[in-house]
């Protein structure tokens, strides 16, 4: 065989191999769009309502629910599966301390499944171990640090993340939190009198969740807090929930029983061993462990788990955990 | 290009046609997979499963909503209140709604609304082996307040055809102004009946003997509860004596106050040892400024009712007048006069001036 031969045989197999990767990748991103096309104009309008949620929820995904519907459409979707919003803030109460009720220098790690999905429950008996920790600068342009790192910095047993953030098209830094920030009764961000979602601790460790202003949050006595929401359940009622609340997601959520007890709950989500779950089943999740509060925080790639040391939890990105500007931590 | 070259091009070509369509059918197939999964999956969401029991609704089929919703029918609530009540509460179903996952007594529980407007609450719970769907849906019913009922102890009260017996009795007590008779005397008896589970407001009658009239009023909501009494009228024959006496008894009443009839005739319409006997007889009349006649008009008879068949009320107004000289007095009166049956005939218990 003569060099050119060669060289002429060796394309062909080049462009051969590159035909038939091609033909399969096209194949590949048709049967995608089938899938997607399927999921939202097909036999199970929750299918359709879940899917859109999942990825309205997410940073990068968005672009996949506009492939069917229009903004309009998908903002009637959206209005129909959400949590029904309350005016009503935690009331103050007395912690009721039960026969069963372990000591309170305990701290337990519970798996929780579902259907859609896995997650762990951390069950911080003292409330008052439970703190907001901050990264050290609050801006745009700064870094905000890992949920694990968040542990280390404060010598925590455990952290979990917090509040939102900026977040410009899912690649933000972490830095500048969204909403009220308050930590050790010193309000680091966020309006006096813009009321936002808020989930925090007064100074009696009673965990508050609804809307409140800053001023109320100082009046009230806060004494560590972030913003964000939606609130699951106030003053021991669930808060109703119209369809799925919600996509399925990476969840973060914060509650407390009657008892006092701190439940952390972080569930995993995209991925193969848990998909995520809905507003509607942080809900069950949270009133299952006697939740009397419970609010939700920040999720998808942000929800992380850290306890002893170790990540518990599976983070959703494959990068890794997200700089945050905001952590709960269990001192 | 060499017949070998294009002979290898067109098996290339042919082969990766046959892998495309093969490709093609598989994607096919799992998107087919795809579609009946969901199918399967929507069939058995709550939403799915309260979308199938609307369609029941829609369709009427309120033998078989019955059917399956285990209502257990009581003496206030049957079968056929169960389907009024469902058809009462579906009357205005509009297409376009929106469920909210409510807390409940059901596993899960809906409240199913439309234009901020709840239509009803509905319990889904999980159906049993053998059923093709998860979810089994009924309808909350809310029944309303309780119905409380209170009648003269001599009449007797239905609710929607259902006799009002000792079963539902709540209270047995003396009829107004008949509560300090002398212990001879029996005092005519109240009732009050108490009835809950009604899933609409009952329709209520009442019975009395022979001759009488009975009244029910309409179903008033008081303190959480549906309030009505029960008044009874005399037959016509007995009213107009009963009217005789009270207009009688009323105008001695009058002109005893005045000074122009005597206690004695006074007294012979009251029944002793009561209270209103006791404050007449302490009642000095010769206060009243000298006249020179006295006269009634404009009688009005307002309103006769019966306690019992030894026991009624009557409300009557006149206007009294008062001459002195040329000049005439007028004073509008209205009295209730409550009369009890004794051994010496029908005496005044006690006069209200109204």
């Amino acid at each position: 065989m003569t060099e050119s031969a060669r060289s002429g045989w060796g394309k062909r197999i080049f462009l051969r191999a590159l035909a038939v990767l091609g033909v399969t990748l096209l194949l590949v991103v048709l049967l995608l769009l089938g899938a997607i096309v399927i999921i939202c104009k097909g036999p199970s309008p929750t299918a359709r309502d879940l899917f859109v949620n999942t990825v309205m929820e997410t940073s990068a995904a968005k672009f996949m629910a506009y492939i069917c519907f229009s903004q309009e459409e998908i903002d009637a979707i959206r209005a129909k599966n959400a949590v029904v919003e309350t005016v009503e803030v935690t009331q103050q109460m007395e912690f009721q301390q039960g026969e069963d009720s372990l000591p309170k220098d305990t701290i337990e790690l519970v798996d929780v499944t579902g259907p859609t999905f896995k997650g762990k429950m951390l069950i911080v008996h003292d409330p008052s171990r439970v703190k907001v920790a901050v990264a050290p600068e609050f801006s745009e342009e700064a870094s905000g640090v890992r949920v694990e790192d968040f542990a280390k910095q404060e010598d925590a047993v455990a952290a979990i993340n917090g509040g939102g953030f900026l977040d410009e098209g899912g690649v933000g830094k972490g830095g500048m939190p969204l909403g009220i920030v308050i930590k050790d009764g010193q309000m680091l961000n966020g309006g006096w009198d813009t009321a936002q979602p808020i989930v925090g601790f007064d100074t009696n460790d009673q965990l508050v969740v609804g809307t409140m202003t800053g001023r109320e949050c100082v009046e009230r006595g806060i004494r560590d807090a972030v913003s964000f929401g939606p609130t699951f359940i106030v003053n021991g009622k669930a808060l109703d929930v119209a369809g799925s609340g919600g996509g399925l997601n990476p969840r973060t959520v914060l509650g407390q029983r009657a008892d006092g007890a701190v439940l952390m709950l972080v569930i995993d989500g995209r991925q193969a061993h848990s998909i995520g779950a809905t507003y509607k089943d942080c809900i069950d999740v949270m009133l299952e462990y006697g939740a009397v509060n419970a609010a939700n925080l920040d999720g998808g790639s942000s929800s992380m788990l850290v306890y002893n040391g170790e990540v518990q939890n599976v983070c959703a990105s494959l990068y890794g955990s997200r700089p945050l500007p905001t952590a709960f931590v269990v001192k | 290009m060499s017949v070998s070259a294009r002979r290898s091009r067109r098996r290339f070509l042919f082969g990766l046609f046959i892998f495309a369509s093969v490709l093609l059918v598989a994607g096919a197939a799992v998107l087919g997979w795809l579609w009946g999964e969901l199918a399967r999956y929507e069939a058995n969401t709550p939403e799915s499963s309260v979308r199938r029991y609307l369609d029941q609704v829609r369709r009427g089929e309120w033998d078989a909503l019955y059917e399956s919703s285990g209502f257990q029918p009581t003496p206030a609530a049957d079968r056929e209140d169960y389907i009024a009540y469902l058809q009462r509460t579906y009357e205005e179903l509009p297409e376009e709604y929106v469920l909210v996952r409510v807390s409940g007594a059901g596993e899960q529980t809906y409240a199913l609304t439309a234009a901020e407007r709840e239509i009803a609450r509905l319990e889904l719970t999980q159906a049993q082996a053998g059923s093709p769907y998860r979810w089994e849906v009924r309808t909350q019913v809310t029944p309303i307040p309780p119905v409380e009922v209170s009648a003269p102890a001599f009449v007797t009260v239905l609710a929607d055809q259902l006799v009002l017996d000792e079963t539902y009795q709540q209270n047995l007590y003396p009829a107004e102004g008949y509560g300090e008779l002398p212990e001879e005397i029996q005092a005519p008896q109240m009732v009050t009946y108490r009835m809950e589970g009604f899933l609409a407001p009952p329709q209520l009658t009442a019975q009395g003997p022979d001759g009488t009239v009975c009244s029910v009023s309409a179903l008033e909501e008081k303190e959480g509860l549906l309030t009505a009494s029960v008044t009874v009228a005399p037959g016509k024959e007995q009213e107009e004596e009963y009217w005789i006496l009270a207009e009688e008894a009323a105008k001695t009443y009058a002109a005893f106050i005045t000074s122009d009839a005597e206690r004695d005739q006074l007294n012979a319409y009251l029944l002793p040892d009561t209270n209103f006997y006791q404050a007449i007889q302490e009642f000095y009349n010769g206060w009243y400024i000298e006249h020179t006649g006295y006269r009634y008009e404009n009688l009005i008879r307002e309103q006769m009712t019966l306690w019992g068949e030894d026991a009624f009320s009557a409300v009557l107004s006149f206007d009294y007048l008062i001459y002195r000289g040329y000049k005439e007095y007028r004073y509008p009166s209205s009295y209730q006069l409550d009369f009890v049956r004794t051994a010496q005939g029908w005496k005044l218990v006690q006069l209200i001036t109204r």
